[in-house]
């Protein structure tokens, strides 16, 4: 809560205190808090924008910033809002105090704190960690300089974090004379590359941080922009946490019994992250399974409330003595949680060591905590660099990966938007947490146990004679493998077809292979693991050939499920997009990146197969 | 309070952190200086474990605290049903220290250590038994646990410091290496030899108590009050080495109202920080706060 109206020489007077009055308090008590990032390419204006910010909505009162002005004037400097962070920092008043990482001003609709994240590994750190979690991220643009390497950089780390709520700040304006062709180019260039990225902006603002332009107010500059100031752009961002509209969700944290007079009673104990729980309400702990009825909740010296929302700490008593453990997730009957042991998520890892392949770690999701053993590492993407690679064996500090995870017991959790807080987990090597996700998937455990593909270790490929390279110059794309699965009769050798024609249209070379067709020959006097462990030997040294080629192949087969996909293409490394053609709408999530459930030749579908073929195999990547 | 309110999120942090801390440790227990900070804890510990407080409050008497805090913190722990363990370094006091010897001294021995020996159960304790008398502690253990109300916004970083934060056997904590914190997921797992400051008032701003305190009508020491002579205590401790304030704010709500207009800081009546600008991140890293 910033302090607002700060006169810095008011005398502490009695006099004013007068003034003081509760609702004035409250008004302090109710104010709202948002969380905003924000990022962009160095010398492209953040300070500046801050210091805008705090200074025009009246964070800083206009006495100090004269102070900062007449001492630039007289060391014969320009004045730039920019002093004014330093200027805070230094002294770290009382109510706007800031650091080197935060900022504080305020709207009249809420309080802002606003994070800064320069570099890139601090920048995920920024994003994860509990001080400086962000709801929102303001990404400051250069009109004059235009998109640079940070700009990209920090798009594709917003979108692969998962931060929905982006506002595109574009500074400068002046600098072009605040030409409105330069910036709706500039706003399609890099929307396009956003959109790439997974992030549709909020609201893109034309401004300039130094004159004010659109910041707080309205620019007579700019007279063609028809959207919101900055702030207006912030005002309409909405707070992540807030859930009392989603689905009950209370992870368990404890259960207190104290056995002191006058209450002996068994109480439930925890947050709830989604939803509204009532007295009377039925209620199931899960995984468990575990049923009852809420008899009662408490609160401290206060009446007991007859119902609390998300983000109430809960004191529940139950009309069942049940045991239910911590890790079970309360909730409802409806809109329940998945259960499962099979875990797909994209995580980043900051851990000294890496995540290795076939490793086990802790697990921890809202208050469960499980063991757990890197099924899959699907790819890696550096934060540095971008630089992403398919199917390794380990992911390195600073990575950004999409794995597979098999848990030691099953856990409940959510795996659409809606309750970030039982969607997130984290990972733990040792003592601690070094990595953290998202779940995009959650199944059973497939009965197919972990096998060691048996493979001929000294087998002699014959290299080609034409590198990679030069494949890919010539082709204008690289080598990837998509791979059509599905129950028999859903059409999968009509779709392939289908994508072979799209890819040629989209300027693609594509090639067909019936995985089931080169599998003849598997042994059949086997056990059915061993027979599928051949054929999937089989399909490898098939592809091979074709992928050093740089050919795109798509793959239809009966007898492989998505199961058998991951540690085939983990020994390709080639990069590849699983399609599971399914009408079912509980269809299995855990290793397909695409699940297809209506007509497979559609042309939306078959765009945006095509749209995902050439982002994989663009020539620049891997 | 509204769902997305400021004093909402940070109260419903404190209590859920609490709620983790007990969780977590069996050898637990809270800080309590009398201040208004560890006090407002205390409050929500109360809040988080339905009027129970299930671990013992840990006060360090230095023998110089201003005499109204001894009495407020006996009549509280008797009518809030705390379990009271209070620590002195008795050897330096039998020895005659005071803060004529250097007021960094004098707190390095009868805070720092005091606290140190009283924790890891190799100084004396004392605790308050059924009859409201001290009685030495039968309790040999050390805390490995040790509930802080240490703000961020005193310090001015918020990235140094961690809501769970390891200490070695040395009191030390390493800045650098550590790792962040992960939305709500905290460190609870320890090597043996470890033990753990908890935060839970972290990103709680001075301000941001007194509203609360205002709110929820919690009763702080009346030291923080004008009680007719024109001054107050604006941050409390021992009597030789602080300062009361000029001020006319008698409640909760006056002292909000102040607080928005003054600008000297909140320790500028602590003498010891005077001394060295670097006197706080010392007592700090010895294990003081
Ligand atoms: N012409 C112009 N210059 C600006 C504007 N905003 C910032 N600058 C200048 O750009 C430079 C970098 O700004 P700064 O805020 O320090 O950038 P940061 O590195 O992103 O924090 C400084 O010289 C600013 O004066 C603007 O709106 N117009």
């Amino acid at each position: 809560m910033n302090a607002r109206n700060l006169d810095p020489d008011a005398h502490v007077d009695a006099a004013a205190l007068a003034a003081a009055d509760s609702a004035a308090r409250d008004a302090l008590a109710e104010r709202e808090l948002l969380t905003v990032v924000t990022v962009g390419h160095v010398d492209h204006g953040k300070s500046t924008l801050v210091g805008r910010l705090m200074a025009d909505t009246g964070t800083i009162p206009q006495m100090r910033i004269d102070a900062v002005r007449e001492l630039c004037e007289r060391q014969g400097k320009v004045f730039e809002y920019a002093f004014l962070l330093d200027a805070l920092e230094a002294e770290r008043e009382q109510g706007i105090t800031i650091d080197a990482a935060r900022a504080f001003f305020h709207s009249d609709r809420r309080d802002y704190i606003l994070v800064d994240a320069p570099g890139h590994v601090e920048f995920i750190r920024n994003m994860v960690s509990g001080a400086a979690r962000a709801e929102a991220a303001l990404l400051l643009l250069d009109a004059n300089e235009g998109i640079r390497e940070n700009s990209r950089r920090h798009g594709k780390l917003l979108g692969l974090l998962g931060i929905r709520q982006v506002v595109v700040v574009v500074n400068k304006l002046d600098l072009i004379g605040f030409d409105q062709a330069r910036f709706a180019h500039l706003c399609e260039t890099y929307g396009a590359f956003l959109k790439d990225c997974g992030i549709t902006p909020c609201a893109w603002v034309p401004v300039s941080a130094r004159g004010g332009d659109n910041v707080t107010v309205p620019s007579a500059q700019m007279p063609w922009h028809r959207g919101p100031t900055l702030l207006q752009a912030l005002d309409g961002l909405q707070p992540v946490r807030q859930g009392a509209e989603g689905p009950l969700r209370m992870p368990v944290q404890d259960v207190y019994k104290f056995n002191r007079v006058g209450n002996d009673e068994r109480m439930v104990v925890g947050r709830l992250e989604g939803g509204m729980l009532r007295v009377g309400d039925d209620v199931i702990f899960s995984p468990s399974g575990k049923r009852s009825r809420v008899k009662a909740l408490r609160v401290f010296a206060a009446p007991d409330p007859l119902s609390i929302a998300a983000g109430d700490n809960a004191t529940v008593v139950l009309e069942d003595e049940l045991f239910v453990p911590r890790g079970e997730m309360m909730h409802h009957a409806s809109r329940a949680p998945a259960v499962g042991r099979m875990l797909r998520g994209r995580i980043f890892w900051l851990g000294r060591k890496s995540l290795r392949l076939g490793g086990t770690y802790g697990l921890r999701l809202g208050t469960a905590e499980v063991e757990c053993e890197v099924a899959t590492i699907h790819d890696t993407t550096d934060a540095a660099t971008l630089s992403t690679v398919y199917g390794p064996t380990e992911v390195e500090r600073n990575q950004i990966a999409e794995v597979t995870l098999r848990l030691e017991r099953p856990l409940a959790a959510d795996i659409e938007e809606g309750v970030p807080e039982t969607r997130r987990f984290v990972l733990l090597d040792g003592y601690d947490i070094w990595g953290g996700g998202q779940i995009s998937a959650l199944e059973p455990l497939e009965d197919v146990g972990k096998r060691a593909i048996e493979r001929v270790e000294d087998l002699q490929w014959l290299p080609q004679a034409v590198s990679a390279e030069t494949f890919a110059a010539a082709r204008g794309h690289r080598a990837a493998v998509i791979l059509m699965v599905g129950e028999a009769g859903q059409g999968k050798q009509r779709a392939a077809a289908a994508l072979q024609r799209a890819l040629r249209d989209a300027g693609l070379d594509a090639v067909l292979l019936d995985a089931d067709d080169v599998l003849a020959d598997a042994p059949r006097d086997t056990s059915f693991e061993a027979a599928r462990d051949a054929l999937r030997e089989n399909l490898r040294r098939t592809l091979r050939p074709l992928t050093d080629a740089g050919l795109v192949v798509v793959t239809t087969s009966n007898a492989l499920g998505l199961g058998d996909h991951g540690p085939l293409l983990g020994e390709l490394g080639v990069p590849a997009v699983s399609v599971l053609l399914s009408p079912d709408r509980s269809a299995r999530l855990v290793d397909a990146d695409v699940v297809v459930r209506g007509d497979p030749t559609a042309p939306d579908v078959l765009g945006d197969l095509c749209d995902r073929v050439r982002r994989i195999a663009r020539v620049g990547t891997n | 309070m509204s769902t997305s309110s400021r004093l909402r999120q940070l109260e419903s942090q404190s209590i859920y952190i609490l709620r983790e801390a007990y969780r977590s440790f069996d050898s637990l227990a809270m800080l309590w200086s009398i201040g208004k900070d560890s006090t407002v804890m205390l409050w929500l510990a109360r809040k988080a474990f339905a009027g129970e407080v299930p671990f013992p409050l840990v006060h360090i008497d230095t023998s110089y605290k201003i005499p109204e805090m001894i009495a407020y913190r006996d009549r509280i722990a008797k009518e809030w049903g705390l379990t009271m363990v209070v620590g002195q370094n008795e050897a330096a006091l039998a020895d005659g220290m005071n803060p004529e010897r250097g007021r960094l001294t004098c707190c390095g021995a009868l805070k720092t250590e005091a606290l140190r020996r009283t924790l890891d159960a190799t100084g004396p304790r004392k605790r308050m038994n059924a009859e409201g008398v001290y009685v030495p502690d039968w309790n040999p253990r050390a805390y490995t646990g040790v509930i802080v109300g240490a703000r961020a916004d005193e310090e001015g970083s918020r990235s140094k410091e961690r809501t769970f934060s390891p200490r070695d056997e040395n009191n030390d904590w390493d800045v650098a290496e550590q790792p962040p914190e992960f939305w709500n997921q905290f460190k609870t797992r320890f090597a043996p030899g470890t033990h753990v400051r908890i935060h839970p008032l972290l990103d709680w701003t001075e301000i941001d108590l007194w509203v609360y305190i205002a709110k929820e009508q919690i009763p702080i020491i009346d030291l923080y009050y004008d009680r007719g002579a024109g001054t107050r205590y604006r941050s409390l401790g021992c009597q030789p080495c602080t300062a009361n304030i000029q001020s006319r704010a008698r409640t909760p709500d006056e002292v909000v109202a102040e607080l928005r207009t003054i600008k000297t800081p909140e320790r500028a009546g602590r003498a010891q920080d005077q001394v060295d600008p670097h006197a706080m991140e010392k007592l700090r890293r010895d294990g003081y706060m």
